[in-house]
């Protein structure tokens, strides 16, 4: 499971990233690595059993409170 | 630098190719037990399932030969599992026809029963339910075969042949479903028990058992499942029979039910609900079984007001005994009001319980007699 | 570099096919029991205003998405700040749509396979989708919507045998208390879900014509889902369509024509997915360029893989299980997608055309 998902990511780094080098899109380069290892931390803590925080939890407490103060 | 990439590129879309093949969720066929008919009984405080399970032997002509297993649990699920410790397989839903539940539990509350069918997944909702009349649902499964190799779909054949009968009728779990969680209706489901004959046993479909929420209350016969189907406009075909006296003697009748429509009016006067019955049905003269002409234009239409004049007071009667000796509401005549004056509706219904043994019922039943088949004349007797 | 813009038929073709996206799979009109149908034509009236508005922005600037055009009447600050909101809403949406997905498969088919498969699977390929570029896009959907709707048809037609009209009967009983919340309920999901194809369509100055893109895509959407809601009532009834997590998928299963044609359930679950995955796809594209606008990239499509895997990773997390979804979807949904489907769309708007009345007087004078 764990090898799949690096698997995936080696991937796009060889399809994506190495051109991006090549090319010497450094902001590009910047954006993409950070949300790549964003999603990439995400994946591997997943994979570790972490429960990740959803960030709809904290939406729907802040719904529920406007709506059940006024309905 | 390019070629590296590419072959880059490959490596890792071979490496998760030959991760990705198998499955997760593989199942080969012969490690499951492809279950065809559930049976549930009570034993103490536990539920004993028997599974009437499919073994293919391969060979000649695809032979088929049915097991019976049984098992022991607190819930249906766990008497499920529990079947593994005797056969080794895990058991296979998808091909599951029918489900029969012993009266005795059927008494104490059927969701028992029915929940785990109804959420599983594998198990479809076409699965038909019957109650067993007999003391035990198990039996019915040992009895013989008579057309296919599987009782369960025999069975389920069975049901759907009720059509041209009318003393049973199929009721697929959806169905139940809907009329268990409608107000203003209650359910009913067939029934089945064991005629013994001679030396054999068969098992045999007919009549049907009446429900009050989810407990079994009482039973109808197949005459009177059929005055049922009547009401609920849900008759298909069959055969009406009546006898008709004149001077030759007493003559019976057969009517073939073509088609019949039944159209059901609720009223209300403030106090009381009155339900308006109207059948049309469609016949054909099928069988006169003496010498007495019916055919001809004043004997047709007094065999046409008797035989309606019979089938209204079946109708009555049928309500009356609904009415009176189980106070459920099988016709749907609340649920009627609900679709017919929903205001009232809202009012009235936390009372309907009660006020369903009240309510009044006008009847006009209309046959039609199409024709009388292929003889214009009954049969005729010379010297 | 292509222009990104696509024929209206194509768009619509992609609109219709991300409306029936997850309603396929979910229905529509929770809490509505047997008035589905009149929630659902109401819902429809209720969004054409706003669809309208929709189509005027991106009338009034051609060749810009929403993005740009938040740049355009707001400035660089603040028009970044709405930029991010959109961005945030296209990629939350598209984590539950994503969702959605991974929990019928589940359910239905593969219970064992662990969420993050089928979740990949769909992810690359839509990721592929986006890379491409709208226009390929544009192209596939006006070919699949067909192919989609036949199906749907041929699979109504099957379902009839098993029909009751009563099902339907009586009209308008829940009560207008209800009816207006379901209506809500539809309009947010999934009507005006169509604010993003703002932030994805740009229109071309002779070829496009946004408020018949707009109009017609969800016209025969509405279409659609209404004859697939109505049918799901007709065959299941009211109570059961509320209890099951999957109506359409439960009432197909209950075909059965002449004992030959039956459990066609898993052909059709697949033809469903087809319509999730233009969804998908378009929330990430969306997500994309919003990103690209922000950061001035200068081109969307080299993010595509990164954000895609950050979406698809997100969708294993954003619910803890199915009943959570469901909660969600609900309760809370209709509140949070309000600003972003009916607020921010008007303010633009209003802002856009005080912008295009200055432009006018300015040219007079």
């Amino acid at each position: 499971m764990f090898l799949f998902c690096t698997l995936v990511y080696a991937f796009f780094v060889f399809t994506d990233v190495v051109p991006l080098v090549q090319n010497k899109k450094w902001k590009v380069l910047a954006v993409y690595g950070v949300i790549f290892i964003t999603a990439y931390v995400f994946t591997v803590l997943t994979e570790l059993g972490v429960q990740l925080p959803s960030p709809l939890t904290p939406i729907g407490d802040l719904v529920a409170s406007i709506v059940g103060s006024t309905g | 630098m390019k070629k590296a990439l590419k072959r880059g590129r490959i490596l890792c879309v071979l490496l998760v190719i030959s991760l990705l093949s198998g499955c997760w969720n593989y199942r080969e066929a012969e490690e499951m037990a492809i279950v065809s008919g559930i049976a549930v009984d009570k034993e103490k405080d536990q539920l004993l399932v028997t599974f009437e399970i499919v073994e293919i032997k391969t060979g000649n002509e695809g032979n088929v030969q049915t097991q019976l297993i049984s098992s022991e649990g607190k819930t249906m699920l766990e008497a499920v599992r529990k079947t593994i410790k005797t056969t080794g397989k895990k058991l296979y839903f998808s091909h599951a026809k029918i489900l029969v539940v012993s009266k005795e539990i059927a008494e104490e509350g059927i969701i028992r029963i029915i929940d785990l069918i109804n959420r599983d997944a594998e198990t479809r909702f076409t699965t038909n339910f019957l109650i067993s009349r007999e003391k035990t649902a198990k039996e019915v499964f040992e009895q013989q075969v008579v057309t296919t190799n599987i009782l369960s779909y025999e069975l389920s054949d069975m049901l759907t042949s009720q059509r041209d009968l009318g003393y049973a009728y199929e009721m697929p779990e959806y169905k139940f479903l809907q009329e268990l969680a409608a107000s203003g209706i209650s359910p009913t489901l067939p029934t089945i028990s064991v005629r013994r004959e001679n030396s054999q046993s068969f098992a045999e479909i007919s009549g049907s058992a009446v429900f009050k929420g989810d407990k079994l209350i009482g039973f109808l016969t197949g005459e009177e499942t059929r005055i049922l189907l009547f009401i609920k406009d849900r008759i298909e075909g069959g055969v009406l029979v009546n006898t008709m006296h004149s001077d030759d003697g007493a003559t019976n009748i057969s009517l073939e039910i073509l088609d019949n429509k039944t159209k059901m009016k609720p009223y209300y006067d403030g106090e009381n609900i009155t339900i308006q019955i109207r059948t049309k049905t469609d016949v054909t003269l099928d069988e006169i079984g003496g010498q007495g002409d019916y055919i001809e234009k004043d004997a047709l239409a007094a065999l046409k007001a008797a035989f309606e004049a019979q089938l209204e007071e079946q109708i009555v009667n049928l309500v009356a005994k609904a009415q009176q000796e189980y106070k459920s509401d099988i016709f749907g005549f609340g649920r009627s009001v609900k679709m017919n004056m929903p205001e009232v509706w809202r009012a009235i219904e936390p009372r309907w319980q009660e006020m369903f043994q009240n309510v009044g019922v006008s009847v006009a039943c209309e046959i039609n007699i199409k024709n009388s088949s292929i003889l214009s004349e009954p049969i005729k007797v010379g010297d | 570099m292509n222009k990104e813009v696509i024929p209206n038929r194509q768009a619509g073709a992609v609109m219709t096919m991300f409306l029936m996206g997850s309603t396929l799979i979910l229905g529509v009109g929770f809490r509505a029991g047997q008035d589905v149908w009149l929630v659902i034509i109401i819902a429809g009236a209720a969004v054409a205003p706003f669809l309208a508005i929709y189509a005027r922005i991106l009338a009034l600037f051609p060749e810009q998405n929403l993005y740009q055009i938040l740049n355009t009447l707001f400035g660089p600050v603040a028009g970044r700040v709405l930029s991010l909101l959109y961005i945030w809403y296209a990629f939350s949406l598209g984590a539950m749509v994503m969702r959605n997905f991974q929990e019928f498969i589940n359910i239905v088919s593969f219970p064992e396979t662990p969420i993050f498969v089928p979740i990949m699977m769909m992810g690359l390929v839509c990721i592929w989708a986006v890379k491409e570029g709208i226009e390929v896009l544009g192209r596939w959907s006006q070919l699949m919507f067909i192919f989609l709707v036949v199906i749907i048809a041929v699979v109504i037609a099957l379902s009839m045998e098993d029909a009751d009209i009563d099902n339907m009967r009586p009209v308008a009983y829940s009560g207008f208390g209800a009816i207006m919340r379901s209506t809500f309920n539809v309009f947010s999901f999934p009507m005006a879900e169509t604010v993003l194809f703002m932030t994805v369509l740009r229109m071309d100055r002779e070829r496009n014509n946004p408020h018949y893109i707009f109009f017609m895509g969800v016209l025969i959407g509405l279409i659609v889902i209404l004859m697939v809601s109505v049918r799901n009532l007709l065959v299941l009834g009211a109570d059961l369509t509320e209890n099951v997590y999957f109506p359409p998928y439960v009432a197909v299963t209950i075909i059965n024509i002449g004992n030959f044609l039956q459990r066609i359930e898993v052909t059709v679950s697949v033809v469903f997915l087809f319509s999730g995955f233009v969804k998908i796809s378009i929330c990430l594209m969306s997500a994309c360029m919003g990103i690209d606008n922000l950061l001035g990239l200068g081109g969307y499509r080299q993010i595509v893989a990164p954000v895609g895997l950050l979406l698809m990773i997100t969708t294993c997390f954003i619910y803890k299980n199915i009943m959570e979804m469901s909660d969600f979807a609900f309760n809370v949904y209709s509140y949070y997608a309000f600003p972003f489907q009916v607020v921010l769309p008007v303010a633009v708007w209003i802002a856009a055309e005080v912008r295009a009345r200055r432009a006018l007087n300015a040219s007079e004078s």
